[in-house]
């Protein structure tokens, strides 16, 4: 057994915690090592100092006054509302040092899911898209414009897109606009609902309700310019819900009569 | 019960080791074992006389490991409320001091945690002579003696201080409670080889601390010198 080893072995060998074996071996190693025996003197101190460690002499009044004081706490308890103590016995469970992490974990996971489904709920997109028919033409054709969009329940703008080789105008009406997202909105409005414009009699102003995803009302304007020898530019103007932000929207060509397509799954 | 036992005599004077059965003998674990039985039934008189078999023991347990008097005081009342609190469900075919020391050391680490600062908690017990404190004064005794003793106490104090909470209460138990090492791991909810290993890095950490304050004392005398 070499000095390494022995080191080891005295502490648990000075208070007596070695097996007969081990025992044996330390002490035949210490008779001949004086380095390891002094370090196993040096314990033997340690250990005999620690068994000055004796607290002080407590008199038969203190320990008359702790039992006096829980007796009193007892008493004290036993007065308590029977209620009161059927709750926390029925409550203690979770509240013990194991079961206590638990418990606020559930808790926790509790709270975020409903939380999650009431934000879920009061941001879905409203199912129901009111569009107010406007003054009719002469040969029955109508302005209607309508908002299929859904937003995702989120601040996503959208602005219109200019309509692009005569196809189908693209308005979208998030709740709000945000310059942040004018690009994704821009993207996200060319995917989701198409507007129908159909063109009016000429002089006509035609101005439709739409609500958009979140309830909130937009207005939109359409003015028909006089016909002339020239296609007149279509104009639609849209008042978002922020009165500071109203959309105009600018087209060259004449928007062609198509069937009308909703947004789907926004 | 466990039976007296001594260590073999060394040459490096070995503590001797003590034994203190952690129960009773039979005969007074016969009437203690009817007095848990009329205390959980809720005899007061019953619940009073445990308390008196047990109230030095715990005490002696709390001030060691919180090192003052005033939680010691508290953590012993709180020991015996759960005590009575948990009576019933004492189980009369394990050892009812055990238990009582598993609930003691459980309410000294709630109060350590409430305190939070362990270690500034040990009062120091050079302030104010309160040596007469421990044990009967002696006018007779050498005055550099006693001094010494106080120092010694003061030491062995802050060595204990500076202990992680588990090695402090395996050696208490250990060495200064006189349980054996499987009783200790019972109580602590641990192995055999778990307190073996905590006992024995206990150890090393006050044979550091004190030789660390041993040096420098004799360094001080040699100065003085």
């Amino acid at each position: 057994m070499n000095c390494e080893h022995v080191d080891q072995l005295l502490p648990l060998y000075v208070g007596g915690d070695l097996e007969e074996e081990r025992t044996s071996l330390v002490a035949a190693h210490l008779q001949s090592c004086t380095e390891c025996a002094s370090a196993a003197d040096e314990y033997s101190r340690a250990n005999q100092l620690l068994q000055k460690y004796e607290p002080p002499f407590f008199s038969d009044g203190v320990y008359a006054g702790i039992r006096r004081r829980v007796f009193d706490e007892i008493e004290r308890k036993s007065q308590a509302p029977v209620w009161s103590s059927d709750v926390l016995v029925f409550f203690a469970p979770l509240v013990q040092s194991r079961m206590r992490w638990i418990t606020a974990a559930l808790l926790l996971v509790m709270s975020v899911t409903a939380f999650y489904f009431i934000a879920i709920r009061s941001n879905a997109p409203a199912d129901e898209h009111q569009a107010v028919d406007g003054p009719r033409t002469g040969d029955g054709n109508a302005i209607d414009s309508r908002a299929g969009s859904k937003s995702a329940g989120n601040n996503s703008a959208a602005l219109p897109s200019p309509a692009t080789k005569g196809s189908d105008s693209l308005v979208s009406k998030g709740p709000e606009l945000t310059g942040k997202k004018v690009g994704n909105a821009a993207n996200r409005s060319r995917q989701r609902a198409k507007t129908l414009v159909d063109v009016a009699q000429p002089g006509t102003v035609a101005t439709t309700s739409l609500v958009s995803p979140n309830k909130r009302l937009v207005h939109s304007d359409v003015n028909v310019w006089h016909p002339s020898s020239t296609p007149a530019p279509l104009r639609v103007e849209m008042q978002t819900s922020d009165p500071n932000i109203r959309i105009i929207w600018l087209s060259s060509q004449r928007p062609e009569v198509r069937v009308k397509e909703t947004s789907k799954g926004i | 019960m466990s039976p007296e036992a001594t260590i073999e005599a060394h040459d490096f004077a070995v503590a001797r080791e003590k034994r203190v059965p952690v129960n009773v003998p039979p005969q007074i674990s016969r009437s203690l074992a009817l007095l848990i039985e009329r205390a959980a039934a809720g005899d007061m008189a019953a619940f009073e006389e445990i308390m008196k078999h047990s109230e030095q023991r715990v005490m002696r347990m709390t001030w060691r490991m919180l090192g003052n008097e005033a939680d010691a005081r508290d953590a012993t009342q709180e020991v015996f409320l759960r005590v009575y609190k948990y009576l019933s469900r004492f189980k009369q075919d394990q050892p009812f001091f055990a238990w009582v020391y598993q609930i003691t050391l459980n309410v000294c680490r709630d109060i350590a945690k409430k305190r939070r600062h362990y270690h500034v908690q040990f009062t120091s017990l050079e302030a104010g002579g309160q040596d007469t404190v421990f044990g009967i004064s002696d006018p007779q005794a050498d005055a550099e003696a006693t001094l010494i003793r106080a120092q010694e106490r003061e030491l062995i104090m802050r060595a204990i201080a500076t202990l992680p909470e588990k090695e402090r209460a395996a050696i208490l138990l250990r060495d200064l409670e006189g349980l054996r090492t499987d009783e200790v791991a019972h109580i602590m909810r641990s192995t055999p080889t778990t307190v073996r290993s905590q006992i024995s890095s206990a150890r090393q950490k006050i044979k550091v601390y004190c030789k660390r304050y041993i040096k420098k004392r004799e360094e001080r005398r040699s100065d003085e010198l």
